[in-house]
């Protein structure tokens, strides 16, 4: 087994475990060992699904469906079930998971561990919030199962946990009813962070799903503009499919650095901005969902030298401040973010002691990784976030520091009473200061 | 071929077996599966429910218990009604140079692996030939 197999999705840093193991059966014993991690699909961006010198727990067998009540859309399945394989079975049954995150190629526990969230999160919170149950294996050979009302604590720690709490076997989750695989998406052109938080507060009663794209390469008097699309399910009943199971197309070879320069990006950018079609249109769900999962192995278009992500939220207090303050460093720097992803959460809370969605604003950046100048802004912009009362996104980071990531999580020191001796990350002995 | 066909699946814990059966579970087909490990059976057989088959029926055993096989296909065809599809998945990957070596291990090699399929494909076969 090569370093190259087990990285994470921006593929830095290029750490590898030592060992890793693949259980077939739910019911067997975890493996022996001192640094145990899970491992799904590897989408996390950074270092909390790696675990540099110790043990992976591939969970890719773990896929099996445990019990699907058709009735009410309550669904256990196996924590290594992709929200892929899991849309294959239920949609066609008439249930759709009411929190889906940009990709579907992500596992159930994964999603658990990251307490992701979706364009929805102002109506239907997080993932978490949609989990009812689960069982978790811990080191010293117990099972326990957890739900806010048994073993709460545990529960609280484990969504969001990164893995850290023990062994995700099985999850239950509640479904929404679905009638129709289809989107009616609006898309309005925007020039700035203040009537981007228009757009949203505006949006928010009437349309279940809202996300913006914003051009971070745009300086000057550009500062801001991007593209808001909002969207409803469609109301008439149509042919429940999930659509195509595999990415048509695939990135064979790691893109040359010549294509990842800053003013192919802004080109890329402006290109996005002129060109995409303002108005309405219908859509099925899973280009609206997940467009890039269109492209397999996508992130091969940063290169060899892998990229960075970074996302964070920011109270909305000042939101509109602290956002423009992080765009204009971001202008400055020379440094070029290819997708940058906009959005105001909601109010419901999430359940997870370490959970990232909170209410505020949350902007996603990805930048190739060009070396120190590319960490040098993004501790930038960690400041300009944490002296505004904001978080970054663990599942996205690969270089927060220890104070950071403190600042981030106010409830750290109770979150580390749950994790399991044996479990570790890279990112956890890197945030905890452990190198 | 039926549009739910009846299945019949010897070595249901099988990785093969797994796959395949999820296939047919798609199409709301009705199971009996045979296994050695009533953990394992049980994981598969929830599986395929919660997938969409309209019945998993299931008997453990050890198939290399050749006289077993009669008393498994007849409860197969009760539970199901017939069979349709027949999937002999169960078997092992013997280790040549203990074969060469003793024919002990050759003899269960192929009781496994050829006797057990052999046995259970005839009694299949001569059960389905008995409804015609």
């Amino acid at each position: 087994m090569s370093a190259a197999d087990f990285l994470s999705w921006g593929r830095y840093p290029r750490v590898a475990p030592r060992s890793v193991v693949a259980p077939s059966w739910r019911h067997e014993p975890l493996p022996a060992g001192a640094s145990l991690l899970p491992r799904g699909c590897g989408r996390s961006y950074g270092d909390s699904c790696l675990n540099a010198d110790g043990t992976l727990i591939h969970t890719a067998h773990l896929d099996r469906m445990v019990a699907f009540d058709r009735e009410r859309g309550i669904v256990r399945c196996e924590a290594g079930m992709t929200l892929a394989q899991l849309l294959e079975v239920v949609v066609p049954a008439g249930w759709f998971p009411p929190v889906l995150p940009g990709t579907r190629f992500v596992s159930i526990g994964g999603a658990i561990a990251n307490d992701v969230h979706g364009k929805n999160h102002h109506v239907a919170g997080s993932f978490g919030c949609h989990v009812r149950r689960f069982e978790l294996a811990r080191s010293d050979g117990t099972r326990v199962e957890c739900s806010p009302d048994s073993n709460a604590e545990l529960f609280a720690a484990t969504i969001g946990g990164l893995g850290l709490t023990g062994l995700v076997t099985w999850a239950e989750i509640a479904l929404a009813p679905i009638v129709s695989p289809v989107l009616d998406v609006e898309t309005l052109a925007f020039e700035g962070v203040g009537e981007f938080l228009a757009l949203s507060r505006d949006s928010a009663q009437r349309f279940e799903y809202t996300v913006a794209w914003i051009d971070a390469t745009a300086g000057g008097g550009k500062v801001g503009r991007g593209l808001f699309m909002r969207a409803n399910p469609a109301a008439q009943p149509g042919e429940l499919d999930a659509g195509r199971a595999h990415p048509r197309i695939s990135i064979p070879f790691d893109f040359p650095a010549f294509a990842l320069s800053r003013p192919a990006i802004a080109a890329f950018n402006a290109f996005h901005y002129g060109w995409t079609r303002r108005g309405a249109a219908r859509t099925h769900f899973v280009p609206f969902f997940f467009p890039l999962d269109a492209v397999g192995q996508w992130n091969r278009v940063y290169g060899r030298r892998g990229f960075l992500q970074h996302q964070s939220v920011v109270p909305m207090a000042d939101a509109s401040r602290t956002l423009e303050a992080m765009l204009r460093e971001i202008a400055a720097s020379g440094e070029a973010s290819f997708l940058s992803v906009l959005k105001v959460f909601g109010d419901r809370e999430s359940p997870g002691m370490l959970s990232f969605p909170r209410p505020g604003a949350t902007l996603a950046l990805d930048f190739p990784h060009r070396g120190a100048t590319t960490l040098a802004l993004l501790d930038r912009l960690d400041a300009i976030v944490t002296g505004a009362g904001g978080a970054i996104y663990p599942a996205k980071d690969a270089r927060m520091s220890p104070e950071t990531f403190a600042r981030s999580f106010p409830r750290a020191v109770e979150f580390e009473r749950h994790v399991d001796p044996a479990f570790s990350s890279s990112f956890w002995r890197r945030v905890r200061g452990r190198g | 071929m039926a549009e739910a066909p009846k299945v019949f699946i010897a070595g249901a814990t099988s990785a093969i077996a797994q796959a395949t059966a999820r296939l047919y579970a798609r199409r709301g087909a009705r199971f009996f599966l045979v296994a050695r490990d009533p953990l394992k059976l049980e994981a598969v057989a929830s599986d395929l429910t919660g997938r969409g088959a309209a019945q998993v029926a299931s008997a453990v055993a050890d198939l290399d218990d050749l006289a077993r096989h009669p008393g498994l296909v007849e409860e197969g065809f009760a539970a199901l009604g017939g069979i349709d599809v027949a999937l002999i998945a169960h078997g092992t990957l013997p280790d040549q140079a203990s074969c060469q070596a003793e024919f002990a291990s050759t003899h269960a090699a192929l009781v496994n692996n050829f006797l057990g399929a052999a046995s259970l494909a005839a009694g299949i076969i001569n059960a389905s030939a008995m409804t015609f």
